[in-house]
């Protein structure tokens, strides 16, 4: 999606709406987004696939150049920004909002508050140049990771310490600067080396799908304008299927350290435009073989399949076509490990979040 | 209470024999106590505190206290004991017996501590709302946002006795962290096999943390090693002990310009309105509505607003509804501050309503 003539006319449209009340914010909000299509993993090859159905989601939006942007090219949008972090306190976004007639919806949240994020499930979130003005960068992430299948994230990262004595890259470290201290911004807290940043996406249920950083590669720090090194990446949710039309229901637990999840006896999806036909891999825990998995795709009885041991099993079914837009599988065992003094939850397989596939 | 720390310590200690022999006697089939001497990190509380600080009576106030991450809750057992309300927080998922220790020993004491399944990575809230002082024993590196659990507590206890794991190098020992500000995220399996460990700080990476999340450090001290610690070795650990003050959150009072209270708490105002606004306030929230009464008689609106005499950014109300006035917050000259808001024009005193009405304003927030 080239995002080159919308830019052009957001330019002439702010031209035209002039404003003495408040300044449009000052930068360009397309450079993160040109970035994208130059990464080679294929996913950015093309973003409009990414977005799919959607909603996609947009973090820190300033004047939502990029959100309007999206919904000019089909997406439903979300727009989340805090108005006293925000450059014209969202005065921009509101302007343009209205003059382009736009539906995108504009969401107040203090990202380091108690906040919601609006929306269910995101096909996409972009995220660039937020994460450093969050004082709870694991939080917003895991957030994100249990809504967003896939992000575009990019931060300022540091290589050295400001004053050059430490060499931070190779090490999982985060600098946490003081209120006066970058650009007398007190809205700036964590940078992260490009190990710590790597880490914290992996334990906050992110995998890196593509990777780059630009800027200063080789002696860039958290504080100096003349040293600044931008993360750039793509992600993809280890919480949620990769598979975007899956939506987790009932029956399943939190997301467990590596991304896998037990399930209840009972378990269920949504499945958005199904195809002909489902796999899912999981694993019998040790003690409950044998036990029968079976399904029922909206109440109609899918093959079941008997595990008579311990161990990695993978159960696949074709769909009865035709298939309606959203269904709902459900899936049950005949035996389940009951709440016990070690784990008070019911337990039935376990199931990797990448394990659970449809099929075309 | 004893009020040097030193006598309080020794009658912890006597405490602790005592509820560890009721402990075996209650010898519950059930599940297993916490293991380990979760009283112990008081004796770091003589070297820590000195001159007026050592009376200990003082920094607890007079309650409510706080015990966070309280295993089997045998500290806050002991302040009960001592004379304070006290309030045990754990998270069943981390804890070792999930939570049923605290309440078994609180049933068998008789006790009347409030025993609170929180999770700290979650937006929680506290049991209270106000705490003289709370106890925050080994548990920081247990957390994914330390930043959040400060902030809260500093919004909700005036003083706070911290430990935590801090480093002086990075495990392969070829960085020193200790000067800078830095925190370092163990890896799921790094630290004790345990998954539940996140960050370990450095020394000046902990001390920068404390004082933005709202804390005056007044008394720090070390121990474990303190020449080559790192985050995850076990002959490598160092902790810091520290006790907090929390600073004031700023606060909001009415002034000049307000009607009564309506409904569910809305007010009209009159067409100059204005607060006062005590501690170090960065930002302000305004939620009003302007309301279709007023915009059928007045037109589009201006709404301006001083911050101790300084113009903030004005906003233009171009149709009836409800808006939100933001504004960032310069430092203040003076404390208490003065807030004013102005709208160019408003509804006069008439036959039906004697009052002069400008805004309805439904809420308003300052932000640290």
């Amino acid at each position: 999606m080239d995002c080159q003539p919308f830019a052009e006319r957001l330019r002439a449209l702010r031209e035209q709406l002039g404003t003495s009340e408040f300044e449009w914010y000052p930068f360009d909000s397309f450079g993160s987004y040109r970035l994208l299509e130059k990464l080679p993993a294929p996913e950015c090859s093309d973003i409009r696939r990414l977005c799919g159905a959607g909603p996609v989601l947009e973090l820190c939006c300033a004047d939502g150049d990029l959100s309007f942007f999206l919904e000019s090219e089909g997406c439903r949008v979300h727009a989340v920004d805090w108005p006293l972090t925000n450059h014209n306190y969202l005065r921009g976004f509101r302007r343009l909002h209205q003059a382009l007639g736009s539906r995108v919806e504009l969401h107040e949240l203090d990202l380091d508050g108690r906040f919601e994020l609006p929306g269910d499930y995101y096909t996409l979130a972009f995220f660039l140049g937020g994460l450093y003005h969050l004082k709870n960068p694991f939080y917003i992430l895991e957030q994100l990771a249990e809504r967003s299948y896939y992000c575009v994230l990019s931060t300022r990262v540091a290589r050295w310490t400001p004053d050059r004595t430490a060499e931070m890259r190779a090490h999982p470290l985060a600098y946490l600067a003081a209120a006066d201290e970058f650009a007398n911004d007190d809205s700036n807290f964590w940078v992260f080396s490009e190990t710590g940043l790597r880490r914290l996406l992996d334990r906050s249920g992110w995998k890196v799908i593509d990777w780059t950083t630009f800027g200063d590669s080789v002696t860039s720090d958290p504080l100096d304008p003349g040293r600044d090194e931008r993360a750039y990446c793509l992600l993809r949710s280890k919480r949620l299927s990769p598979d975007a039309r899956v939506i987790l229901l009932e029956g399943w637990h939190q997301v467990e350290e590596s991304a896998w999840r037990w399930t209840e006896r009972k378990f269920a999806v949504s499945v958005h435009e199904p195809g002909a036909g489902l796999r899912l891999r999981g694993l019998v825990p040790e003690g409950l073989a044998p036990v029968t998995l079976s399904a029922a795709f909206d109440g109609e009885a899918l093959p079941a399949l008997n595990l008579t041991s311990p161990g990695e099993f993978v159960y696949a079914a074709s769909l009865p076509q035709p298939v309606p837009s959203v269904m709902r599988l459900e899936f049950e065992l005949s035996a389940a490990q009951e709440p016990n003094d070690r784990d008070r939850r019911q337990r039935g397989i376990i199931v990797k979040s990448e394990n659970l596939q449809m099929m075309f | 209470m004893p009020g040097d720390v030193a006598e309080w310590i020794e009658r912890g200690d006597l405490f602790r024999q005592q509820l560890d022999r009721r402990k075996a006697e209650l010898a519950p089939a059930d599940f297993e106590w916490y293991p380990y001497d979760s009283m112990g990190g008081l004796c770091l509380l003589d070297p820590l505190l000195t001159g007026a600080r050592r009376r200990i009576d003082e920094i607890l106030g007079a309650g409510p206290v706080l015990d966070l991450c309280c295993g089997d809750g045998d500290l806050s057992f002991y302040l009960e004991s001592e004379g304070c309300q006290v309030d045990a927080v754990d998270w069943p998922v981390t804890n070792h017996n999930f939570l049923k220790g605290a309440p078994a020993l609180r049933d068998a004491l008789a006790s009347q501590v409030r025993v609170s399944a929180i999770d700290l990575d979650s937006r929680f809230t506290l049991p209270r709302d106000q705490y003289s002082a709370a106890f925050f024993f080994g548990g920081l590196y247990h957390l994914k946002n330390p930043f959040y659990v400060l902030e809260t507590l500093a919004r909700h206890v005036e003083h706070c006795l911290l430990s935590t794991r801090i480093a002086r190098w990075t495990p392969d020992h070829s960085l020193n962290l200790q000067p800078h500000p830095l925190a370092y995220l163990v890896a799921a399996d790094e630290l004790n096999a345990d998954w539940t460990n996140y960050w370990v700080f450095s020394e000046e990476g902990l001390r920068r943390l404390m004082e933005r999340a709202g804390w005056e450090i007044l008394e720090w001290t070390t121990a474990g090693n303190q020449t080559d610690s790192d985050p995850v070795a076990a002959e490598h650990d160092e902790r810091a002990v520290c006790l907090l003050r929390s600073r004031p959150a700023p606060r909001l009072t009415r002034l000049e310009g307000w009607h009564e209270a309506e409904g569910s708490g809305w007010r009209w105002t009159e067409r100059r309105f204005a607060f006062e606004v005590a501690g170090a306030a960065r930002g302000v929230l305004l939620d009003a509505t302007l309301p279709e009464f007023t915009y059928a008689r007045t037109g589009p609106l201006t709404l301006r607003a001083w911050w101790n005499k300084a113009p903030l950014p004005a906003l233009r109300l171009e149709r009836a509804g409800p808006f939100r006035y933001a504004a960032r917050l310069n430092e203040a000259t003076q404390d208490p501050a003065r807030l004013l808001f102005e709208v160019d024009r408003c509804v006069p005193p008439d036959e039906t309503d004697r009052r002069e009405r400008g805004l309805i304003v439904l809420g308003g927030a300052v932000s640290s």
